[in-house]
């Protein structure tokens, strides 16, 4: 059906054949950009880490376990770093994955139509309000709480940055494994129930191994999510770059550091400056990863069914 | 008019068997605000074949789904008069649906293996029933490929993956699945529809074995098949208003050969023509 | 053939009284699951806002940051966060309408089209930060463009524009095409069809997704206190080029300081932040009640 507005605009701008051609080249411009990003972002972080790895070689980098890149006597040991990521996501994942995924089986095997209608954008806002509220949430709510349990709570501590991490990163776990449980054929779960299952026997044994590739990308993407975060981190967590697990303790994260470099007076172009480069490509690179994994999952798990 | 179907005669020494183990009364179903099926009634008699026939989009599936009460997962589906099983009318609420459906199987139009290994599918009801001794899940898993004319395709891959198995080997796991819960009565939703006519020819034999020790509902959209296999037949029409009435039930080689009603005949010729 | 019953029947009743019970009891597990983050937000904003409401007023919203609390305002910060917003949009709307267009209706779908879209998604998740540290390399460095407004939104206009380009891209995709064919043959050109026959149909949907992403640039902190937009700034900027702040970083520079007051400061500047992101989801929301009209 065509109705007289579209016939009488196209009647009135009728283009010729040049400018549908400059149309096309000016819109082909814009998805190219795209790849322009990807190449600016690669070859920034590998000329400037380039120029880093030229002082400090790339395995002291990596296996180094001090790291006091901004002060003499200096070292460029990253694990400390790598550990505090690291401390920090396990928390967040510790919280995110179990609620997370207990909130899409509800929403995909439970919840009425009204009741979803009302959670998910509920659990949409909740991803997207602005990290630094999340990090002045670990800051003035949680760690007070927390203190009053364990009283050797460091003031800036691993714990409190990662629970309040796992609170935000909870919709990003239910979202996709929703998803991948809303997808799994009803026929497979009418098959259990006809065989005597209840809904928490069918969701156990059809549907969570069915979904579990979607379920599994949910996980990755959360984890992915968790390592880039910055703001909860740069707030609660601290900064000081310690080699350790010890959840109680202050710690500084990857992007903890370059928010700390980007705060303070160092020089451009000093080993100092360059340092937030050999860092973030670390980071890029591990986010990279576990985006590619997680949406290779997806997509897989959407052919297989 | 010439029929080319004559039943058999140890076919109709089977009907010797008269005593109903479920029974329709007055039965209507309403998906919503929107009534599908109207006062059908029908028995189903124990160890028979009873054919469902029909245009499609007549209820064939909602009155499977009726009986092991699986219309209840959607909470939109309601229904209206009594299915009596066991001299209780089970659309009576107090009834334990777990219960009944371990006692009434039912095997699904496209074959719905679960992930996981062949054996795994085989005892998956005898392990939600609490089954956990090894040998005895072995046991249930043999006997239920046997019956299901499936053990000797499959005895050295039962820890393979249920999805790697052809079309028609997976709606035999399907009804293996449900044999091994040793059910009274087993419905079939156009179990061939999705196969190959040489798997159908084997579930078609498979059925015509079970007949002996379970009672079989199935929904065929093929004449032929249903003049073969079947004792009884329900013949359920939807007419212009949409909503499904029972227009003819009775022994198979008495509606195939000779039908009451206009209408069954036309839709009987109309499919073998 | 025997029946054999290999099942034992006795304990069958109590079993299954067992798994109803299991059953009803983790149906309220995954609700209560579902709820408590919602509840637990719930529970943090209303003590965010018991923390910060008594700031909030007038001086509060005209004033500029002061070494003292109760002189603090928000001033800059929020015209700031206008003018990224708004900057932010000119440049990023147009590129990703334009860019969507062309993936779904121009470029041949092959290899080089799953390319892009492959590159699209990963840059989805590239964390902000490094879009920060790119914003520094080339727009503050290599552009020269300094600690300005105008680096501020062109690094943001990268972070969100894979965004905007993927609901795009939906939305384009959910139109239903009765409507395409009838236009070509009355002899509109490509591009006549798509600007009058497909986008009109698109646009709530992409109206809803450059709400929500314009919702996310209002409150990402990170790539721009790595561009160095953490000046102490009391002048309200004019042009694009001016130095600045936007409010979430200002609540981060409040919320570092020992200060308690300070602390019920940044709290109230979270209230004005959380205000705004809320007012971007709910109209969101109303436009994408409108797609969903639509389609049906
Ligand atoms: N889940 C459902 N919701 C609403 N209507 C349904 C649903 N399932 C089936 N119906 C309707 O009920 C009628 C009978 O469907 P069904 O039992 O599947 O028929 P058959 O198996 O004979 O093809 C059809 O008109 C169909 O449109
Ligand atoms: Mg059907």
């Amino acid at each position: 059906m065509v109705d007289d507005k579209l016939k009488k605009n196209i009647f009135i701008v009728n283009f010729s054949r040049p400018a549908e051609r400059l149309i096309e080249w000016l819109l082909a411009l814009s998805a190219s950009l795209s790849i322009l990003t990807t190449l600016t972002i690669v070859s920034i972080l590998l000329v400037e880490s380039y120029t880093f790895f030229k002082e400090v070689p790339v395995l002291d980098f990596l296996f180094g376990t001090e790291w006091k890149p901004l002060y003499t006597p200096r070292s460029f040991g990253v694990l400390p770093l790598v550990a505090g990521t690291f401390i920090t996501s396990l928390i967040a994942c510790l919280i995110a994955m179990p609620f997370g995924l207990l909130t899409a089986i509800y929403l995909s095997q439970y919840a009425s139509k009204k009741i979803r209608s009302i959670i998910k954008p509920l659990l949409e806002i909740l991803v997207g309000i602005p990290t630094v509220v999340y990090g002045y949430f670990a800051l003035y709510f949680i760690t007070p709480i927390l203190k009053n349990f364990i009283p050797q709570l460091n003031v800036f501590n691993a714990l409190s940055a990662g629970i309040v991490m796992g609170i935000m990163i909870i919709p990003v776990v239910s979202s996709i494994s929703e998803d991948a449980m809303s997808a799994v054929p009803r026929v497979l779960r009418e098959g259990a129930y006809a065989l005597g299952a209840t809904k928490l026997e069918a969701t156990f044994k059809v549907v969570i191994p069915a979904a579990l590739s979607g379920i599994i990308a949910s996980f990755i993407l959360a984890i992915s999510r968790a390592f880039g975060e910055t703001m909860i981190v740069a707030m609660a967590a601290g900064s000081t770059p310690v080699l350790t697990l010890n959840p109680l303790q202050s710690v500084q994260t990857m992007t903890g550091y370059i928010v700390q470099v980007s705060l303070g007076d160092t020089p451009f172009g000093s080993i100092g400056y360059k340092t937030i480069f050999a860092v973030a490509l670390l980071l890029f690179l591990l986010t990279l990863i576990l985006n590619i994994i997680g949406k290779t999952l997806v997509k897989w798990r959407r052919t297989t069914y | 008019m010439q029929f080319p179907l004559r039943s058999s005669p140890q076919k109709d020494s089977a009907l010797k068997n008269t005593e109903p183990i479920i029974k329709f009364e007055n039965f209507s179903f309403y998906y919503g605000k929107k009534k599908v099926i109207s006062d059908v009634s029908f028995p189903v008699y124990k160890n028979s074949i009873t054919a469902l026939i029909g245009p499609s989009g007549c209820g064939k599936t909602t009155v499977l789904k009726s009986i092991n009460l699986l219309y209840r997962e959607n909470p939109e589906a309601r229904a209206e008069g009594k299915i009596i099983f066991e001299g209780v009318n089970i659309l009576n609420d107090k009834y334990d649906v777990v219960e009944l459906r371990k006692k009434i199987g039912m095997v699904f139009q496209k074959p719905n293996p679960f992930p996981g290994s062949i054996y795994d599918n085989v005892v998956f009801g005898p392990r939600i029933f609490g089954v956990k001794n090894r040998k005895k899940l072995n046991d249930i898993c043999e006997r239920s490929l046997k019956l299901a004319a499936l053990w000797d395709e499959v005895k050295n891959d039962l820890r393979k993956s249920a999805l790697n198995l052809s079309g028609g080997q997976q709606q035999r796991l399907c009804i293996a699945r449900t044999l091994a819960l040793e059910p009274e009565v087993i419905l079939l939703d156009e179990p061939a529809s999705a196969l190959d006519p040489f798997s159908t020819l084997k579930i078609e034999d498979l059925m015509y074995q079970l007949k002996n020790n379970y009672t079989i509902l199935i929904v065929t959209h093929n004449m032929q098949q249903a003049a073969r296999i079947s004792d009884y037949v329900a013949f359920l029409f939807a007419g212009e208003d949409m909503i499904a009435r029972l227009i003819e039930f009775g022994k198979s080689n008495e509606v195939f050969i000779k039908p009451v009603k206009k209408l069954t005949e036309d839709y009987i010729v109309g499919r073998l023509g | 053939m025997e029946k054999n019953n290999l099942l034992v029947e006795r304990p069958i009743k109590c079993r299954i009284r067992y798994k109803y019970i299991l059953d009803k009891a983790f149906k309220e597990v995954t609700l209560l699951a579902s709820i408590i983050s919602v509840l637990i937000l719930a529970f943090f904003l209303g003590g965010i806002f018991l923390k910060g409401y008594r700031w909030l007023d007038w001086q509060f919203l005209t004033g500029v940051p002061s070494r003292f609390p109760e002189k603090a305002g928000i001033l800059p910060a929020l015209i700031g966060s206008v003018w990224l917003v708004i900057l932010t949009a000119a440049f990023a709307i147009p590129l990703g309408i334009a860019a969507a267009i062309y993936l779904e209706e121009y470029s041949k779908k092959g290899v080089l089209s799953d390319l892009i879209n492959l590159n699209i998604s990963n840059l989805a998740g590239v964390p902000s930060i490094i879009y920060g540290i790119i914003g520094l390399a080339v727009f503050v460095r290599f552009l020269a463009f300094d600690r300005s407004i105008l680096s501020g939104a062109l690094t943001m206009s990268l972070l969100i524009l894979p965004v905007i380009i993927i609901t795009s891209q939906e939305a384009i995709k959910a139109v239903p095409r009765d409507q395409w064919e009838a236009s070509l043959a009355l002899g509109a050109t490509k591009w006549q069809t798509i600007r009058h026959a497909v986008l009109p149909s698109a646009f709530p949907g992409i109206i809803t997704g450059i709400i929500l992403a314009l919702a996310r640039a209002i409150g990402e902190t990170a790539p721009l206190i790595t561009i160095g937009a953490l000046a102490f700034i009391v002048n309200i900027p004019r042009t694009p080029m001016d130095p600045f702040t936007v409010l979430p970083i200002q609540i981060y520079n409040w919320a570092s300081r020992p200060q308690k007051e300070f602390s019920e400061v940044a709290a109230a500047a979270i209230i004005v932040l959380l205000l705004l992101y809320l007012i971007l989801n709910a109209t969101a929301v109303i436009f994408r009640k409108k797609t969903e009209k639509r389609i049906r």
